[in-house]
């Protein structure tokens, strides 16, 4: 490639999003994009994956459809293309009202990125309104999501392939994710893609940048209290229930200097955005977050992700501790263990199997008496019931699919338990785990390597109290209006 | 123990109005029926509604024991199944004056779900009005929904004034609603604005501060929104205001009651409502009763006999507690009445005594 041909992807970098160097994997996903039809990209977490597919939006002529498995995550893609200027987008869930989805449709022609759920992709009217339109580019965002060994695995993606057949030959394809094993990759490459070649792109899931740590405790707030002393964030600390964030946030919060608020689901949309833009502009030290909703958290300098509870996976692990250090400076990845941690994952591992077993039970029903069954059918057992009536798979394959996601689920928690008591190389193991390679020296490495030399930037946070706006309230609402007297 | 969800059960219940326990749950629970909705009316009830849909029949009755152990909730003389608020809990109340003011002048029925939508939409409003006051394009918005961003770019399309005036005058109806409110709800208010320059708070983040309970902050929420709602419907200040909150729909009466009553409004009788929509008589009546109860101008002539009106106010006159009838005592006394027009008749009254009596809080 010579570089005459370079510079207009450079010239756009620029123009729109106001950067001047791509980072790492970009511009080679853009430039396959391009020239091939299907493209996987496997870059790492944050390593700004949205920016290829926008970037190769731009220089194609028709629009670009996005997969996104959740709702939040749809909306903080739009809302942050918006801001880059971009008017031309809109996103269509199964949660809009009937009115919002006829107005879109209405004006479908016009947008030039439209971001869907993939449930949405096996109705007729959606289906109808694709092929109207002129679709350039299919994203397949998350695209682990499609594998069955994939960590989120979510059957409505398997109804990617089904439409994606639909549609004109001319259209590509690009399905990015941050984590895939090499069975994932393969999964990705078959179900997506029906075995055909793809260009594929894969950068080191190395990031250097951030040290790996686990400490076990018996008491991990007092270790939490005695690390926010020493290192007060920007930091995201992650649980796996919501009681657990407004706890240990609470109790931060009162037992700290520090400010400390909590994120999840619960949370409206409003209020999301509003705690985030809180934690954006340094108002708070600590984000207090559940995984799910962690998510669509964008913040350049968290210099440290804690992880209060288990992870569910090494992949999941990886995922949420990227999420530090995105601006390339020094950050960590802490995890806090306390013996029978995994417990609750065991647990959660045994409802899977008794799930498995009732559909196994079901099946070997007269599918006539199913009916009845329905009521009491978990949503996971009717989705599966679902695909097997919709014959997306038999139920030979469906029960040996579920076998397999067991043991599967089993080597996840398995892994990450042999992670948590490595006594090497941290980052040599989650390489290893996803077939990467090292990309040189790395000076802070992780607890086994030696972290005698961390130091955590300390980002100088402004904490608002709600009270300074309310001593002097007209002199608030007249700043909030810009009204002089 | 005597935490806020019992202070606020306790507030539900009268000195002398007896209530059965059980439909007091149903409307915690939030279950639209013709009963549940004429219960609501006629004890004042409509903060309550729906106001805790998980609640459990367990939970409920545990509440109900620890007032009555704590001899706050008497169970009526002849039916232990009605309980009244004692003196005791009277003067229990009377410490807790939020709760007291949450229960009487809420309306978690028709606001319940819509206020909360409006405050937001209110807010987000006030966030791009803001940054248009300083003319800045490049801000986060507080929503990434769709709806909302749509229903804003609409509603300053529809807006006739220049922008100059838009934003005085949307400043000074925050300024006039802000003077009227006490000053604990304004300090909430101020503090959850966002606009150029400052970033807003939120619920959760005013009750850590705070230290309420998970109840207390839902309930300031819904205060909150009640207030602000109030003060716009009762007064003329509040015209851009007013725009916001028609966009959002409250909940009223249900589209079948409604198709019901326009046929009354035809002029159309019971038996050929009934052919027309195929319902039973019983639907009938209890699509009336509904809208008997949620519509404001509800045409009571319409559907009751002059004469069976003159025939009730002599019997009221004699058993003036209207809320305490129960209809085969009113039977006894006029066996031609039916059971609708009694319901209908109680609900009218208490319609126009609570017009007199439950004046517009300020
Ligand atoms: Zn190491």
């Amino acid at each position: 490639m010579t570089e005459k041909t370079l510079d207009p992807l450079a010239k756009l970098l620029q123009e729109v999003f106001g950067y001047t160097d791509f980072r790492e994997g970009q511009r080679e996903t853009i430039e396959s994009v391009l020239r091939n039809k299907r493209t996987l990209a496997i870059l790492p977490t944050s390593s700004g994956k949205s920016l290829c597919y926008q970037l190769a939006s731009y220089l194609l002529p028709g629009q670009t459809i996005i997969v996104t498995p959740l709702i939040s995550l749809m909306e903080d893609q739009v809302s942050r293309l918006r801001q880059l200027g971009e008017k031309r987008v809109t996103a269509i869930h199964s949660q809009m009202s009937f009115q919002t989805r006829q107005r879109i449709f209405s004006q479908f022609q016009q947008y030039k990125f439209v971001f869907v759920s993939p449930e949405l992709l096996v109705q007729d009217w959606f289906k109808e309104q694709a092929k109207k339109g002129k679709i350039s580019l299919v994203v397949v965002d998350e695209a682990h999501c499609i594998s069955q060994w994939g960590i989120d695995f979510r059957p409505d993606y398997e109804w990617i392939p089904e439409f994606l057949k639909e549609l004109d030959s001319s259209v590509k394809v690009l399905g990015l994710t941050a984590t895939a094993t090499q069975k994932v990759m393969e999964d990705i490459e078959s179900t997506l893609f029906h075995q055909q070649a793809c260009h594929l792109i894969k950068q080191s899931s190395d990031r250097q940048n951030i040290a790996y740590q686990v400490v076990e405790t018996e008491d991990k707030t007092a270790y939490l209290k005695q690390f926010l002393s020493q290192h007060p964030g920007p930091g995201i600390i992650y649980f796996s229930s919501k009681k657990e964030a407004e706890r240990i946030c609470t109790l931060l919060q009162e037992e700290t200097e520090l400010a400390v608020s909590y994120y999840h689901g619960d949370l409206s949309n409003q209020e999301r955005l509003v705690v985030q833009q809180q934690f954006l502009h340094q108002q708070l030290h600590v984000l207090c977050a559940t995984s799910a909703f962690g998510m669509g958290i964008h913040k350049e300098d968290v210099r440290f992700v804690i992880h209060y509870h288990l992870p569910s996976s090494v992949e999941a692990y990886v995922q949420e501790a990227g999420r530090s250090g995105r601006d390339g400076k020094q950050s960590l990845a802490l995890l806090l263990y306390r013996p029978q941690d995994e417990h609750i994952h065991y647990h959660l591992l045994e409802q899977l199997i008794k799930e498995k077993e009732g559909m196994a039970y079901l099946l070997k029903q007269p599918e006539e008496t199913w009916q009845q069954y329905l009521p009491k059918l978990s949503s996971l057992q009717q989705k599966w019931l679902t695909g097997y009536t919709h014959q997306r798979y038999s139920k030979e394959t469906l029960m040996a699919g579920l076998e397999q996601k067991i043991s599967e689920r089993t080597r996840h928690i398995q892994d990450m338990l042999t992670y948590i008591h490595l006594t090497t190389c941290r980052r040599k193991y989650l390489l290893a785990y996803f077939d990467s390679e090292s990309e040189g020296q790395v000076s802070i490495c992780c607890d086994h390597c030696g972290l005698e030399d961390l130091e955590l930037e300390t980002v100088p946070v402004f904490p608002r109290s709600p009270l300074e706006f309310s001593k002097d309230w007209q002199e608030t609402l007249k700043k909030v209006f810009n009204q002089r007297e | 123990m005597t935490d806020d969800i019992n202070i606020y059960i306790l507030s539900l219940f009268h000195p002398k109005n007896k209530q059965r326990s059980s439909s007091v749950y149903q409307i915690l629970r939030g279950k639209k029926t013709a009963s549940t909705l004429s219960f609501c009316l006629f004890h004042h009830l409509w903060s309550g509604f729906q106001l805790f849909p998980y609640l459990s029949v367990e939970a409920y009755e545990q509440r109900l024991a620890e007032l009555k152990a704590k001899g706050y909730l008497v169970a009526d003389e002849a039916d232990g199944k009605y309980l009244l608020l004692s003196q005791a809990g009277q003067a229990c109340l009377l410490e807790h004056p939020f709760w007291m003011a949450f229960s009487k002048e809420v309306d978690h029925f028709s606001y319940g779900v819509a206020g909360p939508l409006f405050l937001e939409r209110l807010l987000f409003l006030s966030q791009v009005i803001s940054e248009l006051s300083y003319q800045s394009k490049q801000y986060e918005p507080i929503t990434s929904e769709e709806e909302q961003l749509f229903w804003v770019k609409q509603w300053l399309a529809k807006t006739k004034v220049s922008k100059e005036g838009l934003i005085s005058n949307f400043y000074t109806e925050w300024q006039k609603l802000l003077e009227q409110l006490a000053d604990s709800q304004r300090q909430r208010l101020v503090s959850l604005l966002t606009g150029h320059h400052k970033i807003g708070t939120t619920y959760y983040q005013l009750q850590q501060m705070y230290h309420w309970s998970e109840f207390q902050r839902i309930a300031y929420k819904i205060y909150d929104c009640q207030q602000i709602i109030h003060l716009i419907k009762t007064s003329e200040d509040f015209p851009l205001f007013a725009s916001v909150l028609a966009s959002i729909p409250k909940q009223t009466i249900s589209k079948s009651a409604q198709l019901t009553y326009n046929y009354v409004e035809q002029g159309l009788d019971s038996v050929s409502i009934q052919r027309l929509r195929q319902i039973k008589p019983s639907t009938v009546q209890d699509h009336l009763i509904e809208a008997a109860v949620l519509l404001d101008d509800f045409s009571f002539d319409a559907c009751l006999d002059k004469q069976v009106v003159l025939q009730l106010e002599t019997y009221e006159k004699k058993q003036p507690q209207i809320i305490e009838w129960q209809f085969k005592q009113v039977q006894g006394f006029d066996e031609s009445i039916s059971f609708l027009e009694v319901r209908l008749y109680q609900i009218l009254k208490v319609k126009q005594y609570d017009r007199e009596n439950f004046r517009p809080t300020s």
